[in-house]
Parts: C-alpha cells; structure tokens; sequence
C-alpha cells in the first residue's frame, strides 16, 4: 500500500519525468488521511439527513409529552420554534466539524484535490437543503 | 504498489458517492416539488389546508423517487464492483447508503408514532 499523498504523489510526478502517464489524485486507503476523507465524506452527507432526523425527534418528544399543553399538537405551528432551533442547532454543529475536518485534510495535503469529492457531495446536500425549504415555504403560503 | 484507479472507475465512484448521499435528500426534495405545485394548482378543487390534502400523489412521488434514485445508486455500484480492482472503493459509497436509509427509516417511524392532535 502506498503512502503517498496526493501532494506527494503530484510532486513526485513533476520531478521524475514528464513521458509518464499522467499521475490520477486519488487519496490513499489505509492510511489517517484516508480515514479523515471517509469522514468527511461521511459527515458531508449528512447535512440534510441529521437535521431533519433530528427535528422529527424533537417534535415527536414535544408532541408526546406536550409540556406547554397545547391543544392541537397536529397543528404545523406547534412547538416550531424548538424544533427549528434543535434543527438548525444541530446542522450548525455538524457543518462547524465538517469545516474543522476539511481545515485538517487541506493541512495535511495542501490541495483542494483531496476535497473534491467531500465538497461535491456537501453542496449537493445544501442545494437539496435550500430546494426543500423554498417548496416547503411555497406550499406553506397557498 | 501502485494505488491509483483509472479515472473511469473514480468517476464511476465520485458518481457512487453522490447518488448515494442524494437517495433520500432528492426523492424528498421532489415530492416537496410535486406537493407544492398540486397545492398551487388544485387539480380536485379540494381543501388545500389541511395537512393531508394530496398526501397519496405525494406519497406516490416519493415513492417512485426513492426507487429510481436506489435503483440508480444500485447500477453504479455494480458497475463499480464490476470495474474495481479491490472492494474497498464500495466501502464510503455503502456506508453512506446505509447511514442515509438508516436516517430515512428514523424519521419516517417518528412521523408515523408521533401522536398528532
């Protein structure tokens, strides 16, 4: 198993020489950086997973034990507020570890090459995110 | 040992990856879509307010989401294992699946027990 970098992988191409076939970045399996880049690949996708999970949890806790005693908990406005700040609470933890494992594979490697992938699926989850809301907020005004 | 993959089978796991995290986000994503415009339009001429109004064509719209974007996901990885010198490239792409239909799961039975009115 190589243990090669990406970075040093580039690099090593660059100084041998320049008939070789062009050198494919791939980050190498087994080793920590590898395991930081299934992480974050990892956490990347589950910007829109956790958050909504984690607000169906908050409403089904809110609406079973009902503590303000609210009549129609079916109602869409019941408990919002704690389930949009659970929500949006756990979403900010989550994207604050996904730059922190970011930050630690771009000092480790020196090139956004090894992001790619973890970015890619990141602002897919966002653009799905945003997507959701703006319908969601479409139906919510008819 | 040389531990690069040709560039059609990173493709092949870039494209993995991103339809796997996708599966549940997109066929919700979708169905929102689809509510949105049968409430706008109000095909039936039926109360639109309450929560349930089309909540079968919805249901319907996620459904037929969910298999596409799994099937898609599911002809991917095959291709994948099929081209792939080594299994390890399936590991992030599975884990990802299970995590996402793990999370769906949860949050569709919290939708179902959770008590309403």
């Amino acid at each position: 198993m190589s243990e090669s970098t990406p970075a040093r992988s580039a690099a090593a191409s660059s100084s041998s020489a320049a008939s070789s076939a062009p050198v494919t970045k791939v980050i190498p399996r087994g080793t920590s950086t590898s395991l930081l880049y299934t992480i974050a690949v990892i956490l990347s996708s589950l910007v829109f997973a956790l958050p909504v999970t984690v607000g169906r949890m908050v409403e089904g806790i809110l609406d079973s034990s009902n503590p303000d005693g609210i009549k129609d908990t079916g109602a869409g406005l019941a408990y919002l507020g704690p389930i949009l700040g659970w929500s949006f609470g756990v979403l900010g933890v989550l994207l604050l570890v996904v730059i922190v494992v970011y930050a630690l594979i771009y000092r480790r490697e020196r090139t956004l090459d090894a992001l790619k992938l973890p970015l890619m699926v990141v602002a897919i989850q966002i653009v799905l995110g945003v997507l959701a809301l703006i319908f969601t907020q479409f139906t919510n005004s008819n | 040992m040389a531990d690069e993959h040709a560039p059609d089978t990173s493709r092949l796991e870039v494209a993995a990856a991103l339809l796997a995290s996708s599966v549940i986000g997109a066929p919700l994503v979708i169905a929102t879509a689809v509510q949105t415009i049968l409430v706008t339009i109000n095909p039936r001429g039926i109360d639109v307010s309450h929560p349930a109004a089309y909540e079968l064509e919805v249901g319907a719209a996620f459904a037929l989401a969910a298999a596409g974007a799994i099937l898609a996901v599911s002809l991917v990885l095959v291709r994948l294992r099929s081209r792939a010198e080594t299994r390890a490239v399936l590991r992030v792409p599975y884990l990802i699946l299970a995590l996402q239909i793990a999370f769906a799961v949860v949050a569709f039975t919290l939708f179902l027990f959770t008590p309403r009115g």
